[in-house]
């Protein structure tokens, strides 16, 4: 399974060089093999939510990702 | 972004292990990523593989550098290691990419850094900023134990800075103590779309709070105050009671100290010091107490963000009694400043176990130490990824043939007449997992590549 796609970048200093080993996989494919994944069904969450406490929505509750204001930020108040 | 899209928050974590116990320097240097589309509580549990490896950054010790500049080269190689890695990211964050998701559904999804969980050293190595300033913000360094709030980082006016720099339009001295920066000049941050790295770097309850704060700082003033013998006979003389764990042999002989250790010493350590010390330095101890158990709340609402505040005022308010009683001549310590962006960070992302620095290490064994074990020791890093590949395709084919039983299950349930044989294999350990999607496999379409 493992794509040797070529390898290393010279660091140069005074003359030497060394060889430097990175291994990766495309954040993509990690992304989708996450998102596909179906043990997640029921814990997966696709949109920012404000969950509020109490029924006036004043007490604001935080605790999930998607309860928090970045993605509301993101997603929703950067619609163009 | 446009209408229906959605966010893939990223949560990226790295951490440097080391691989071996007792032969030398092997190191692994592994870098994990999930999404906050996941639940906190899926994530947090490494069975449930919902975080996947991404990659190994190099470990060398770059020997071909003198030594004044081997540290920023060091700094250089990581953020050009990173960029390489989360290319895909910048074209994706602007433009989306269709995937199918676990209910059947394809949507647009917009892959967005979020997160980035570290421990300092690696959190001033992504925010481009010397160790001795804060990763989040402007503070300067001798004003680090304050209670006031600095500017924080933006990202555009640094790399702005970084710029500038680069074009020798500032001086070192500017750059170097006014922004606390260090000159890397392509950060790989700069590209990403939508994303601020220093609103990204989430708080460390572990090493900021038990370890730093409470058992690094506190505990030691307290007992500098006190006296060792004085408060490990007050420990001694603690009588057994169920639930809270007795510290037989006092705490100042203890070298090795656990997470829960810290969690126990916690919860008696207010009563252990009462009535020996000031009542200012109680105090004090009490808003880091408060402030620390407030922090590990799993869900918070704005009247527990406002007491967990308003702890940390009672320290800060009352932290000039250990300056008084001579066991300290200031509070200049990152992980004490560190304190004022937890309440900004969980308004921003949620709360702050979801970015426990525990979840990494934990991953360690699984991702680094197991697959270091089953090498032989000998160029490891690419069996690693070969046996990491191999274990990878083994869970997959796992779950897959799980839900596969499961579907055939539901299916007789519907059509009586028509058995499957492959439903009657017997094995029912399966999860009670009700999907039913397009009955496609999920792909291995994931392989290590050596950059």
């Amino acid at each position: 399974m493992v794509d040797v796609e070529g390898d290393i970048m010279g660091a140069d200093g005074k003359l030497l060089t060394e060889e430097v080993e990175l291994w990766l996989r495309n954040p993509l494919d990690c992304i989708r093999e996450l998102m596909v994944n179906l043990n997640f069904v029921d814990a997966i969450s696709y949109e920012p939510q404000r969950v509020f406490d109490d029924e006036a929505g004043r007490e604001r509750r935080f605790d999930e990702m998607w309860t928090g204001d970045w993605w509301w930020e993101v997603q929703v108040s950067q619609l163009k | 972004m446009p209408p229906g899209a959605i966010v893939a928050p990223i949560i990226l974590a790295s951490d440097k292990t080391s691989l071996s116990q007792f032969r030398g320097d092997q190191e692994a240097w592994p870098v994990y990523l999930t999404i906050g589309n996941i639940s906190k509580d899926v994530r947090r549990q490494p069975s449930q593989h919902a975080c996947v490896l991404l990659g190994y950054l190099p470990t060398a010790k770059l020997e071909c550098f003198s030594s004044g500049r081997r540290s920023v080269e060091r700094y250089r190689l990581f953020h050009y290691c990173m960029m390489q890695i989360l290319e895909p990211l910048v074209i994706c964050g602007k433009e989306g990419v269709l995937m199918t998701c676990a209910d059947g559904l394809v949507r647009r999804i917009f892959p967005i850094l979020a997160a980035y969980i570290a421990d300092f050293p690696e959190q001033c190595l992504v925010a481009c900023c010397k160790e001795s300033r804060c990763p989040k913000c402007t503070v300067a360094r001798d004003k680090r134990g304050e209670s006031t709030r600095s500017s924080a980082r933006i990202q555009r006016q640094t790399m702005k800075s970084l710029k500038k720099y680069e074009n020798g339009e500032i001086l070192k001295e500017e750059f170097e103590r006014n922004l606390g920066l260090r000159p890397v000049y392509e950060p790989f941050w700069a590209n990403l779309p939508h994303c601020d790295i220093f609103t990204c770097i989430t708080p460390d309850i572990l090493h900021q709070l038990h370890k730093g704060v409470f058992k690094d700082h506190l505990v030691s003033w307290c007992s500098q105050i006190i006296g060792e013998d004085v408060l490990d006979a007050r420990f001694r003389a603690m009588t057994s009671f169920s639930g809270l764990h007795h510290f037989k042999k006092g705490i100042s002989s203890r070298k090795q100290w656990t997470g829960s250790d810290h969690k126990e010493l916690q919860r008696v350590f207010l009563g252990v010091v009462a009535g020996l010390m000031d009542e200012r330095a109680l105090i004090a101890v009490r808003g880091i107490l408060d402030f620390t158990y407030y922090a590990q709340y799993q869900s918070h609402t704005e009247t527990t963000l406002k007491k967990m505040d308003t702890a940390l005022r009672l320290f800060h308010q009352h932290k000039n009694i250990f300056v008084d009683l001579g066991v300290r001549d200031d509070f200049n310590i990152p992980k004490v400043h560190s304190m004022l962006h937890y309440t900004t960070s969980i308004r921003l992302f949620g709360s702050a176990d979801g970015f426990n620095t525990e979840l990494p290490e934990r991953l360690h064994i699984n991702f680094a130490k197991k697959a270091y074990r089953s090498s032989n020791k000998q160029d490891y890093i690419y069996q690693m990824t070969t046996w990491l590949c191999r274990q990878d395709a083994i869970f997959l084919k796992d779950s897959y043939l799980a839900w596969h039983r499961n579907r055939n299950r539901q299916l007789d349930g519907i059509d009586s007449r028509g058995v499957d044989p492959r439903s009657l294999d017997g094995l029912s350990d399966a999860s009670d997992d009700s999907v039913v999607s397009d009955g496609k496999a999920p792909t291995l379409a994931n392989s290590y590549d050596l950059y």
